[in-house]
């Protein structure tokens, strides 16, 4: 448990760095290489299947404390957590994207994630490493795919990462709850 | 980029907002009274309100506001003739006032008043200066006889009048560094200034952004989470202090044997011992006198460690407790601060609809928190539209009953016993009519025509806010105090107020708000139901009590208990919360804790599991996702870290008592309740494996280890074992061995759930004595719940 602490805060750390980097990168005028695209990723693993999110939505990494459930919200909330004595809310990707149920991990991390207007957590079994993707290596999926989730989805890398799109998780309304 | 000057001026505009909103009210307020007085010469609301104006003009010039200026400018003329006495204003010219007010209002939120322009006011205005000018005594118009002290400060490069008649203050030393740099910011800051001079009339006050306020707010209730959480840190300490007694006798019960030791060893007893145990022996005997005494100390210096802590935290208790109370006594304002514009209001609507209403307010002068004048500004509004609208009759009807022509709406502020403030909007108009609103439920089907006869006549009343809990507009139509008086109820009840109604026919209603003077620290009762723990807010908690089984009565449709002679349906918590998954323990006992919850006319009795404690509790969002959550207020971080959810009562028993009839508690009776312990380091996992056990069927404890697991097995029954391997301080493989070893469990099934795949470790697994071993990689809910089934059906 403790190397496990040990070891989110390092790649809190390693994080940040990453965003200030790129934040640098950013700062300097558009010029044709970083139009060509390389982007930089969190990957992670969720039930035996690797993801990855740009770096520049993920504010943090923490260790998944104790989660309290939401009743009435919906499935995909798995509850609610305190960080740093702000609330916020986690969602499970595998009932998100309706993955078949299979397998028992145990999602101990939170990569939370936002656009400056929403924050959210998203739970993960391990953090495999941060790392670089050469957009043209991201192969979208084909147009005639017929998966429920294809929204939040920028595509496959080598067929084995799936890279995710955080800016159609922030910005989808559907994963808002504002009960009437 | 913004431009830092566009950002300066941004600010300056928004801090002249503010204070051009004060200035507006004070000057509406203002010329009420005056139209109800006369104007008498030397009058000193005349003084006032040019005054007012003055200031209002000067400071909508240092932000270049012309339109409201030159309004002011016009406004400023007639009232200096008013002041001369060479102008009396009829009813007409005090519209003319009310109208420019309006306008500035305007103007100030940049919605423009329809009917009318600025520029048509400033010649309305000028109209009336020249009407006087054609008097005998007239004076030249447009030109400031003298300039109020208040605005002295004010002075800068652009062209001002005050300098141009001759009246340039002198510049003051302070001051003359203003005078170089960029005109906008220039005037910006001396008009700060003046801003800030201009605060000072009533002692010494600073005017603080509301933000900042409201910071300080949240940065109080902050500090007295962590004064929560110090508070628990103490017990859980003084929990660690009882666990010296425990040492201390076992220490007793060795240390005769100890003496025998040291006396056979080496003491005048001695015997004969193999000579090389000799030394170890006195070295053994010598450590544990000094382990005694090294614990003896520890606990000493624990024990003086934790008293000073005690100290410290009781004084920071205290401390935190002042800071809080300060700041929201900080937030307090005089009611009349939001009292004011009404006049206006009535004023105006009066007119509006034909009627002559005069308002009266009493007592305008107590304070209260300003987020509870600001909620309740709204409802205020809204109650004394329909004291106009509905309550007051037309002149001539007025004059039929022999009545005033001139109808009376009066606001009533009284301090009441216990923080709390009764405001009372009453009318002495015709009253509500009881017949109607019978009328009218039975028409629209709220009420059974027997049913209706058979209400009294206050219970009628109570309708016009049953129409809004029903969303039905029954009463809209009639008084319309439906659904608007609901929200009022609303918003009163939210605050941890109440509402009342009086009305008397053809004398007039009068209804009763009653609110606390601030937003103290909430307090909440802090319950568990199910394996969850959950908040209920104080204010809306009628009643803790504990009643026997067979107290609920079942007979009807829906259980209920009986409370100081009234029904109240009860519902398990869990079950108003739509949690279905859930078996309470086979009842061991009698009695059931029930919560009484009441909002407004609704209450309902919930079942839980266990009342906590009644703590303070600082109510935060749930995040930027979960904005609105049915039965869900926010959540509270407890003393022990963990988050517990605050629950919305009025949802809470809406919805409720609209839900079907609920199955009796008490769902799986007590024999065939099986009881599994489960244990698993992983929260998720461990949170998954509770609810798939729950959802069968179940009863489920769960533990974080194999210690943990170990240790409850000791104390409690359990059916069967459900276990991670890979765990801090005692693995799986670890715990069912002891399992194994102890003679009163070593028939409890265990099965082993593990990420560890090899076939290997498969076989550990049945050689500690495991009964059954569930890979993580292949877990399937059906196969799990057969394996336990088939395990369960064996044991028996």
């Amino acid at each position: 448990m403790t190397e496990g602490r040990a070891d989110g805060r390092l790649s809190e750390e390693t994080i940040r760095k990453v965003l200030e980097e790129r934040a640098k990168k950013i700062a300097e005028p558009v010029t044709g290489s970083v139009e060509t695209g390389i982007v930089e990723v969190l990957r992670f693993q969720l039930a035996y299947q690797e993801y990855a999110l740009e770096t520049r939505y993920v504010k943090e990494v923490i260790l998944t404390g104790e989660i309290t459930p939401v009743p009435g919200a919906p499935p995909f909330i798995s509850g609610i957590c305190a960080v740093r004595g702000r609330i916020i809310s986690l969602v499970d990707l595998r009932i998100l994207f309706s993955l078949p149920e299979k397998g028992l991990t145990d999602l101990n991390r939170v990569i939370v994630i936002t656009d400056g207007r929403l924050t959210f957590g998203i739970l993960a079994d391990t953090i495999t490493g941060l790392g670089t993707i050469p957009a043209f290596l991201i192969v979208p999926p084909t147009p005639g795919t017929d998966l429920s989730w294809k929204r939040y989805l920028k595509g496959y890398v080598s067929d084995s990462l799936v890279v995710l799109d955080a800016d159609s998780l922030l910005s989808d309304p559907a994963l808002v709850v504002e009960d009437a | 980029m913004i431009d830092p000057d566009e950002e300066f001026h941004k600010q300056l505009l928004a801090t002249f907002r503010e204070e051009a909103d004060e200035h507006l009210s004070e000057i509406t307020g203002d010329l009420i009274a005056l139209e109800k007085s006369g104007i008498t010469p030397g009058s000193p609301l005349v003084e006032r309100v040019y005054r007012t104006i003055h200031s209002l003009k000067g400071s909508a010039r240092a932000v270049n506001l012309r339109d409201i200026e030159s309004v002011c400018q016009n406004l400023e003329s007639v009232f200096a003739l008013m002041k001369k006495g060479e102008f009396v204003p009829d009813e007409g010219a005090y519209d003319l006032f009310h109208d420019a007010i309006k306008i500035t209002r305007g103007l100030l939120s940049g919605e423009r008043v329809e009917s009318i322009s600025p520029a048509e006011i400033a010649r309305s205005l000028r109209a009336l200066i020249s009407m006087t000018r054609d008097l005998p005594a007239a004076h030249q118009d447009g030109a400031v006889p003298e300039t109020p002290p208040a605005e002295r400060r004010i002075r800068n490069g652009m062209n001002d009048e005050n300098m141009s008649a001759g009246n340039a203050p002198s510049p003051r030393d302070g001051e003359s560094i203003f005078d170089t740099g960029k005109p906008n910011a220039d005037t910006g800051m001396e008009h700060l200034r003046s801003m800030a001079a201009h605060d000072t009339w009533d002692g010494k006050t600073v005017r603080i952004a509301a933000n900042k306020l409201d910071r300080l707010i949240a940065g109080a209730d902050d500090l007295l989470t962590t004064r929560l959480f110090i508070t628990h840190r103490m017990q859980e300490l003084e929990e660690i202090m009882t666990r010296f007694a425990i040492w201390r006798w076992n220490l007793a019960l060795v240390s005769n044997d100890l003496h025998r030791f040291r006396e056979a060893s080496f003491g005048i007893r001695k015997t004969k011992l193999p000579p090389d145990l000799v030394l170890p022996l006195q070295r053994m005997v010598e450590f544990l006198e000094y382990n005694r005494e090294f614990v003896t100390y520890l606990q000493h210096d624990l024990s003086v460690h934790v008293r000073a802590a005690e100290i410290d935290r009781s004084t920071l208790e205290t401390n935190t407790s002042a800071i809080s109370d300060l700041i929201h006594d900080a937030v307090l304002l005089p009611v009349a601060n939001v009292l004011q514009p009404f006049g206006g209001l009535v004023r105006e609507y009066s007119r509006h609809t034909g009627k002559q209403v005069d308002l009266v307010i009493e007592g305008s002068d107590l304070e209260m928190d300003r987020r509870i004048l600001e909620a309740l500004k709204d409802s205020l509004m809204h109650l004394l539209h329909n004291s106009i609208d509905h309550g007051i009759e037309y002149p001539d009807i007025r004059a039929e009953r022999h009545k005033k022509v001139r109808g009376i709406v009066r606001i009533r502020i009284i301090p009441l016993s216990g923080s709390k403030v009764g405001i009372e909007v009453s009318d002495d108009g015709g009253g509500i009519d009881r017949d109607v609103i019978r009328k009218a439920a039975v028409e629209k089907g709220i009420v059974s025509p027997d049913a209706a006869t058979a209400l009294s006549d206050d219970e009628v009343i109570w309708l016009i806010f049953r129409s809004g809990l029903s969303t039905s507009p029954i009463v809209t139509d009639i008084s319309g105090r439906g659904l608007g008086l609901a929200i009022v109820e609303d918003t009163v009840t939210r605050l941890g107020g109440s509402v009342s109604v009086s009305s008397e026919k053809g004398k007039g209603t009068t209804i009763k708000l009653q609110v606390p003077i601030r937003l103290a620290t909430l307090r909440g009762v802090v319950v568990r139901a199910g394996s969850q723990v959950y908040v209920l807010p104080m204010q809306q908690v009628r009643q803790v009590i504990r009643v026997q089984q067979e107290e609920i009565l079942r007979t009807g449709d829906r259980p209920i208990i009986e409370f100081q002679g009234e029904k109240i349906v009860v519902i398990r918590l869990t079950e108003a919360l739509g949690i279905t998954e859930y078996h309470s323990l086979p009842a061991g006992t009698a009695h059931v804790p029930i919560v009484i919850m009441a909002y407004g006319a609704g209450q309902i009795a919930c079942i839980v599991d266990e009342v906590i404690r009644v703590q303070e509790i600082v109510v935060r969002s749930l995040g930027s996702q979960l904005r609105r959550v049915k039965r869900i207020t926010g959540a509270v971080i407890l003393g022990d870290g963990k988050v517990a959810l605050v629950l919305d009562a009025l949802e809470l028993i809406q919805e409720s008592i609209k839900g079907s009839p609920l199955v009796p508690a008490g769902t799986a009776s007590g024999e065939d309740l099986r009881t599994i312990l489960v244990v698993e380091d992983s929260v998720t996992s461990r949170a998954l494996l509770q609810t798939i056990l729950e959802r069968a069927g179940y009863f489920v404890r769960t533990a974080v280890d194999g210690m943990e697991a170990l240790a409850m097995l000791k104390e409690h029954e359990f059916d069967m074992v459900v276990s991670d391997v890979d765990m801090p301080r005692m693995s799986g493989f670890t715990l069912t061995e002891k399992i194994r070893a102890d003679a009163r469990m070593s028939a409890l099934p265990v099965v082993l759930v593990t990420s560890l795949d090899s076939a290997e470790d498969q076989k550990h697994g049945i050689t500690v004595g495991a009964d059954a071993y569930i890979r993580k990689t292949s877990f399937e809910k059906s196969q799990l719940l057969s394996v336990i089934r088939n395990l369960l059906e064996r044991k028996r």
